[in-house]
């Protein structure tokens, strides 16, 4: 976890008060180029701090389009986490994510949520690796009292969702295993 | 009539369309609210456009003339492609004047233009300030990106307007372009919608002409925003007006008028605001 590359990419130089898709569009562009600089494995931080207004269209342009991509695999090892003053400014964004089925991590300034649409079984599983910071799906069905393949169906959705990072470390007979680590520092 | 509102502007559109009526008599009015406003200036000037003269009466009281003026209702209508001034004079009650919204590059500079004539007026908190932003943000961009879609109007004739009153404030905006019904056929599988469907699909359902998830769904949230806040919300579009207050929201039948107009009053407590700032009693 703690190797994971890292960079910062304010939001608020391309104003306080971010509305339209237009605006957005430009935005995006920058965002995923400093996405794709990162080494990987890579996190960018999307920092709303000075933001005072990010409306549902600007923040689905901008970021909820880039986490769209992301999660298709196009950015490789990468990752990207949204961090906030207040769960408040980032309302929209989280709206936003609910409709495209995606979530992202959020830093508040003593915790993390969930932006977007997330169930509660895999808040649970995601709550678990970033306590644990790396895992594997055999501790966590352990933890969770739950049958490894139910586990294995959490923690790929929770991958695909670019909430984890998950590699494949070897073979349980004819299956993968994999290490499983937290994309923040909790 | 003395009252031209949400609630009384569609008689008028009714006399402003029909082929048969030759006068309008507005002089007994004496208070109009933004979204009648709006709708009047559009409807007079679709009136103009099918090339059928009607004789105006205008209110013949001398605050309700000033405040029209104030609003650039008669430049406006006189002369619609010089755009009017984004600021009321200081010795008017007019809060916002009506303001042309054409494109989408434009919207934030308007949108601040609004917001810092709100607030020169009053203090505002920063939550229900950061929420008339972001309503703002939405309903400007909606006329770019929607309401000439196919391409089918030369002008959609966007525009905004805002006023205070003792107990709310009332932001309006409307187009005179294709409307929601036409927008959302564009997409397969919403063709022959009537306007009251298209509404009801938009406002509650959260649907947009594009298929992409992410878009659509502002109307809604702006929806939720006002019932959370007890306020009003008015969209109308087509033969259809969605009207929905603290106690009731539903869709109901309207007389046909082109485009998207929209009213959103808000309470002026939402705002942190208690006092009137302004003598605007004649307009209540």
């Amino acid at each position: 976890m703690n190797t994971m590359n890292e960079l910062t990419f304010p939001i608020a130089p391309f104003g306080v008060r971010l509305g339209t898709r237009l605006e957005g569009k430009s935005a995006r562009e920058e965002l995923l180029a400093a996405l794709e600089s990162i080494p990987e494995p890579g996190r960018l931080i999307v920092s709303l701090d000075e933001v005072e207004v990010l409306s549902g269209s600007f923040a689905d342009e901008t970021i909820a389009l880039s986490c769209a991509r992301l999660a298709t695999g196009e950015y490789g090892d990468r990752y990207l986490v949204v961090q906030s003053p207040s769960l408040e400014i980032a309302e929209d964004l989280s709206h936003k994510l609910e409709r495209r089925h995606l979530a992202m991590l959020c830093l508040l300034d003593d915790r993390w949520d969930v932006l977007g649409q997330l169930a509660a079984p895999m808040r649970e599983t995601l709550a678990l690796v970033i306590k644990h910071k790396e895992t594997t799906p055999k501790e966590l069905a352990g933890i969770l009292d739950i049958r490894h393949n139910a586990c294995l169906h959490r923690v790929g959705r929770l991958a695909d969702l670019r909430l984890i990072r998950r590699e494949e470390v070897g073979l349980a007979g004819p299956y993968p295993t994999y290490r499983l680590s937290s994309i923040i520092n909790s | 009539m003395t009252k031209l509102t949400v609630q009384t502007i569609d008689q008028v559109i009714e006399v402003i369309t029909s082929k048969c009526s030759v006068d309008l008599d507005l002089t007994r009015v004496d208070f109009i609210d933004p979204y009648a406003l709006l709708l009047l200036v559009l409807s007079l000037r679709h009136r103009e456009n099918l090339g059928r003269p009607l004789h105006v009466r205008w209110p013949v009281r001398k605050d309700v003339q000033g405040w029209m003026h104030a609003m650039g209702f008669f430049a406006e209508l006189n002369d619609p492609k010089v755009p009017w001034r984004s600021e009321a004079s200081s010795k008017s009650d007019a809060l916002q004047p009506m303001t042309h919204i054409i494109g989408e590059e434009e919207v934030s500079r308007l949108v601040n233009a609004f917001d810092k004539r709100l607030t020169s007026r009053y203090p505002l908190t920063v939550e229900s300030r950061s929420a008339l932003v972001k309503v703002m943000f939405e309903l400007f961009q909606n006329i770019p990106q929607h309401s000439n879609a196919t391409g089918d109007v030369a002008d959609p004739h966007g525009l905004a307007a805002m006023q205070d009153y003792a107990d709310s404030i009332f932001l309006a905006v409307a187009d005179a372009g294709i409307g929601l019904r036409k927008s959302l056929s564009t997409r397969e599988g919403f063709v022959d919608l009537s306007d009251l469907s298209a509404l009801n699909r938009i406002v509650y359902d959260g649907m947009s002409r594009f298929s992409d998830p992410g878009r659509g769904g502002e109307l809604r949230q702006i929806a939720k925003l006002v019932r959370r806040w007890d306020g009003l919300l008015v969209i109308r579009s087509g033969e259809a007006l969605l009207y929905m207050d603290a106690e009731r929201g539903d869709v109901y039948d309207a007389p046909y008028f082109p485009g998207v107009q929209i009213g959103v009053r808000l309470p002026r407590r939402v705002f942190g605001i208690d006092t009137p700032a302004v003598d605007n009693e004649a307009f209540l």
